[in-house]
């Protein structure tokens, strides 16, 4: 793979002090910070005390995170429950900032901020920018959506403190978005992926090269599954290094975890978020390279810390304290995909995203399909059903056919299970907006 | 005997496809001079010779189909003696026939695709009636 600017980039750190603790120190933060969470919620909100007193945990019940286990998981339903500040352990009076996500089912939820928050929030963006080659000289866009989600604004504070130029163009607009790309020689952006990709080409039909007429050096891209074979082609587009951003917004927003230019896997920074693997049916731990669900709990957010948040999202923590960039912060793997995607076949687990990873490097198809769960009998079968575009097709019948069964090898290489591909026409599949499933299962339950 | 533009449309194998294409093609007054349906199990292809191939795929295109557009041989008036001929004489000079089907329209009778319509074209211009 051919980094034309990664040379350009430089190991560099925002806070060296917190950045570069040993193993064991962080471990020792870790544990003094906990204690001081759970004293925190205890005193503070009225749903911790609660939960905390019905598992018969006192405010100095927890002394390390070795007792991590005994505290309850809190989960997506609970902060739906306590809408809109029932879960909050400041009083109303000390937050200076309310940010939500999107409430699809029932209501949204709340996100409170105490200038603190903001202050620490800021800080971690600013080290994942800086940890991936972002310095006060970089002129940065912003092309995240601003407003209620936590994106725009979470990076708009984080790359301002660092001191970069900040252009905050939002989402939409593409052309304008790529026109001030180029006007301004903007040289670092952050966005979703796919708009990422849909900016690049937009550009190549605008007449600009994205490698030549632009002058990106660091990008990083995140709040939605996407997978390595998305990176290859983004860095290749751009002729630069991407990097891959993980948040969410319960805890606060991106800036949670942020590879490195090890791009080995992604740094939660684990003096402020302390992260778990557990088994999404069980909850019980998980040891590292074992994957399962995420499970954060914030050490020092102050209006709305969270115990044991049940992301949802699926990743391994990797093994080993040692990374390349000279950080001991606990590495996650790429998010694999949500639990509520997971579907087991045959007693195998299916992400779509591994799907999706496979066809991004088949131009004869486009990026839409499906997955289909059945059972026939006693065996559960697995169906891929993919939308054949324009670009490839020549017309013979032998090409299709040629396809279809390299697709059916390539995906059960990478599954390991027996399944059947069937192309489909464009447009006959149901579009699926950002988060939404792929999956059709029609086992009955 | 002519070299055509055949244009080639990937669908589902399932009921009233091929009326979509002809209705989708119907509509843009472009009539159907021959073609063929190849399937392989839940998906298939039309393969159609247009009175306006240029324009009947843009047609199709609008309306979301996938298409291709490919050269074919199309000929006029084949019975079983020139069939025999031409087909002889293809294979002896090394230009494969890889489908062939019948014209639902008057001006021809056979439509080819074959590896290398050109040579085709000059091998059979000596045998067969322009």
């Amino acid at each position: 793979m051919e980094r034309a600017a990664g040379a350009l980039i430089k190991n560099a750190f925002w806070e060296p002090g917190a950045e570069r603790l040993s193993p064991k120190r962080i471990r020792e933060i870790q544990s003094e910070r906990l204690r001081g969470l759970v004293r925190r919620v205890y005193e503070g909100s009225a749903f911790y005390r609660r939960l905390l007193r019905d598992r018969g945990i006192g405010p100095g019940s927890i002394r390390s995170t070795d007792d991590l286990e005994r505290l309850p998981f809190t989960t997506k339903d609970d902060l739906r429950d306590n809408y809109p500040f029932g879960i909050l352990s400041v009083p109303l009076s000390k937050v200076v900032r309310i940010h939500t996500s999107s409430g699809t089912t029932g209501n949204p939820t709340v996100v409170a901020y105490t200038r603190r928050d903001l202050e620490i929030w800021s800080n971690c963006i600013a080290r994942c920018l800086t940890m991936t080659g972002v310095t006060p000289e970089d002129i940065f866009q912003v092309i995240l959506g601003y407003g209620l989600f936590t994106g725009g604004l979470g990076f708009h504070y984080g790359a301002e403190l660092i001191g970069a130029k900040v252009v905050p163009s939002s989402t939409g607009g593409t052309k304008r978005q790529v026109k001030l790309m180029r006007d301004f020689g903007v040289t670092a952006f952050t966005s979703i992926p796919s708009y990422a990709l849909y900016l690049g080409e937009t550009a190549i039909e605008m007449g600009i090269d994205p490698r030549k007429d632009l002058r990106i050096r660091t990008m990083s891209c995140g709040a939605e599954p996407w997978s390595e074979g998305t990176r290859e082609k983004l860095e290749e587009l751009f002729g630069c290094m991407v990097f891959n951003s993980y948040g969410l917004s319960e805890v606060g927003g991106p800036g949670v975890a942020f590879e490195c230019i090890e791009q080995d896997g992604l740094h939660v920074w684990s003096d402020h978020f302390l992260v778990e693997v557990v088994d999404p049916r069980t909850g019980e731990g998980l040891p590292p390279g074992e994957e399962g669900e995420l499970v954060i709990t914030t050490l020092t957010r102050e209006a709305m810390p969270l115990i044991r948040y049940r992301t949802r999202d699926i990743a391994m923590i990797l093994e080993g304290d040692a990374c390349g960039c000279g950080r001991a912060h606990t590495r996650i793997s790429w998010i694999k995909g949500r639990t509520d995607d997971m579907i087991k076949v045959r007693g195998v687990n299916v992400f779509p995203s591994q799907i999706e990873h496979a066809l991004m490097r088949m131009p004869e198809v486009g990026n839409n399909y499906q997955i289909v769960v059945e059972r026939r009998g006693h065996l559960d079968e697995l169906k891929v059903r993919i939308e054949v575009t324009g670009g490839a097709f020549k017309g013979e019948l032998k090409d299709l056919v040629d396809l279809r069964g390299r697709i059916s090898s390539e995906l059960e290489n990478l599954l390991g299970l027996r399944l059947t591909v069937e192309l489909v026409e464009p447009g006959s599949l149901p579009r699926v907006e950002g988060k939404a499933s792929r999956v059709l299962d029609r086992r009955s339950r | 005997m002519e070299i055509r533009k055949q244009v080639s449309v990937f669908v589902e194998n399932k009921p009233g496809r091929l009326s979509r294409v002809l209705e989708v093609l119907r509509g843009g007054g472009i009539s159907v001079e021959a073609f063929m349906i190849a399937d392989a199990g839940e998906f298939g292809i039309i393969h159609l010779l247009l009175s306006d191939p240029k324009r009947g795929k843009a047609l199709l295109v609008d309306n979301s189909f996938t298409v291709s557009e490919s050269d074919v041989m199309a000929l006029r008036s084949v019975d079983q003696d020139s069939l025999f001929k031409l087909s002889t004489e293809l294979g002896r000079n090394g230009v494969n026939i890889q489908y062939a089907y019948g014209a639902v329209a008057q001006n021809h009778s056979l439509v080819m695709k074959v590896s290398d319509p050109r040579k085709g074209e000059e091998i059979l211009k000596g045998i067969l009636p322009a």
